[in-house]
């Protein structure tokens, strides 16, 4: 009894919370923009492939996103991992590159927006392909490269910190008990080093994902998007929409979670031996 | 019998952070025979395990030389198997890819090595347990696993690193009848690490007594209590009286 309330009630009770506190207070505020009610914004879910204010349905707009917070983090995860074990691996690489990164580590992704702008203008993944004017053209034009290089460079720094730690915490037990049992170089690498470090390499692609979708919003104020649940958040508030505003935001948590799930399954699928 | 393992004149010095030396080891002078069971018997920081180090070729010396069947030996060696205290299974494997490891790194085919491995999982009497992984395991099965991951190599020296010094005491009484029941069924030569006296006595054909600050040769002991030895043998007692007084003034 007492567990079921622990796993079934317990987690739910301060969403549950939430909700009410949200709702008595939109009740009492009476104003749409400050806090709209919740039964305002369920009603932009049930018609979710609406076209809210000329910029497409609910699930178009995230589609968007995703593809576009997808792009920037696959191209950040492609320089991070690898970089990532070799900066662990080997001692001189992580002296070569260790101050470059520690200096461009705080720096928010967001600070990056007016030199993305300025070193990749309007430049789209539809014009960096050449695809001819269209709707195919229309569609990726969406996909500016600043915005890809502005969730890319949020991606960037925590999945490098994390695969760097993961390669340089493998245990030196292992490593030695596999070199006295005959392994080469070659051998410890790719048979101990990368499998003992893969769950913190997937907990850096994981960190780095959730960051990645974060910088969303940020990275959809750039000029030229006409689609994207961070757009629709900024518009949303130029036109004082404010229950859109919450629906975005409401879009972004989920899809967050959602995200997350994958790499929480993959954990207890592969990594059990770990956790 | 023909000499196996021979060290000559073995030294080892540290450099601390602020570059002060510290010698570890100084003048070790020993030589094994083959399928002997020779353990090396110390207090903590007498760099017992330092000299077991350089015999795998794990770490170096910085003087002095280590022969492996009369050749001189540097770097680890399939023919020199070792085992360690403990943590050291792959945890991502499961008890039978752990086995066949080494196996692996020679580039033997799966289905042979896996066939192999079995019978080294048979010889530790764990049959039942080829998939499960360390993690599932208690501390002796795990050592167990330890033990014939390093033998499935077939080596000819087995190095061991204090590898029932993490265990409780009764399991450690049991792996150590274990190992003796292997070490005969196996033949090979051991150099057993230790700091307990009794573990030294029950299994050694010979135990060499080390001191620390500088970690040099104190005593070489032969054992000549019969086995299977009981630890109720007067002589049992006798041997262990004397090198815990040794050890006293180690």
């Amino acid at each position: 009894m007492r567990k079921k309330f622990n796993t079934l009630i317990l987690p739910f009770i301060l969403p549950a919370l939430l909700l009410i506190v949200w709702q008595v207070f939109a009740w009492r505020v009476q104003n749409v923009t400050i806090l709209p009610t919740i039964g305002r914004i369920s009603k932009n879910f049930i018609h979710a492939t609406d076209n809210f204010i000329g910029l497409g349905s609910i699930p178009r707009n995230i589609g968007v996103s995703l593809i576009r917070v997808l792009s920037g983090y696959t191209v950040g995860v492609l320089i991070a991992v690898p970089l990532g074990i070799f900066m662990g691996y080997n001692v001189n690489a992580q002296k070569l590159f260790e101050n470059l990164i520690n200096i461009f580590r705080p720096i928010p992704p967001l600070a990056w927006q007016p030199l993305a702008l300025g070193f990749f203008g309007m430049s789209s993944v539809a014009t960096v392909f050449n695809m001819p004017f269209g709707q195919q053209h229309v569609f990726w034009g969406n996909f500016k490269i600043a915005m890809i290089f502005l969730i890319g460079m949020g991606s960037l720094f925590p999945v490098i910190a994390n695969v760097m730690f993961g390669v340089q915490n493998v245990s030196k037990t292992l490593i030695d008990s596999a070199r006295v049992l005959g392994a080469s170089e070659r051998d410890i690498f790719f048979k101990v080093l990368i499998p003992a470090a893969a769950p913190s390499i997937l907990n850096g692609l994981r960190v780095g994902l959730a960051i990645a979708w974060s910088c969303l919003v940020g990275a959809e104020m750039l000029p030229g998007s006409m689609a994207g649940v961070g757009y629709l958040i900024t518009h949303a508030y130029e036109l004082a929409r404010t229950d859109l505003v919450i629906t975005g935001m409401i879009c972004i948590g989920v899809t967050g979670v959602l995200l997350d799930g994958i790499f929480k399954i993959i954990t207890l699928k592969y990594f059990s031996w770990k956790y | 019998m023909e000499e196996k393992i021979q060290v000559e004149h073995l030294e080892k010095i540290y450099c601390s952070q602020n570059d002060m030396k510290i010698t570890a080891l100084t003048d070790i002078n020993l030589s094994i025979r083959e399928n002997e069971f020779l353990c090396i018997l110390g207090p903590s920081g007498c760099g017992k395990s330092t000299f077991l180090r350089i015999v795998a070729g794990l770490e170096e010396s910085s003087s002095g030389k280590v022969f492996y069947d009369d050749q001189k030996h540097v770097k680890p060696r399939r023919e020199i198997g070792m085992v360690f205290q403990n943590y050291s299974l792959m945890p991502w494997l499961n008890v039978l890819d752990n086995i066949a490891l080494g196996l692996d790194f020679a580039k033997m085919p799966k289905a042979k090595r896996i066939h192999i491995a079995k019978k080294y999982l048979d010889m530790i009497g764990m049959s039942g347990f080829g998939e499960s992984f360390p993690y599932e395991l208690s501390g002796g099965m795990q050592q167990r696993v330890a033990i014939a991951r390093a033998l499935a190599n077939n080596p000819d020296v087995l190095l061991m690193d204090e590898p029932f010094g993490a265990l409780d005491a009764y399991t450690r009484i049991i792996m150590q009848k274990e190992l003796l029941r292997i070490w005969e069924q196996h033949k090979v030569t051991i150099i057993f690490v230790t700091h307990s006296v009794d573990e030294a006595v029950y299994l050694a054909d010979r135990i060499v007594l080390m001191s620390s600050n500088p970690g040099r040769i104190k005593k070489d002991i032969a054992v000549s209590i019969p086995r299977i030895r009981e630890r109720s043998n007067p002589l049992f007692g006798e041997l262990t009286e004397e090198l815990l007084t040794l050890l006293e003034n180690a």
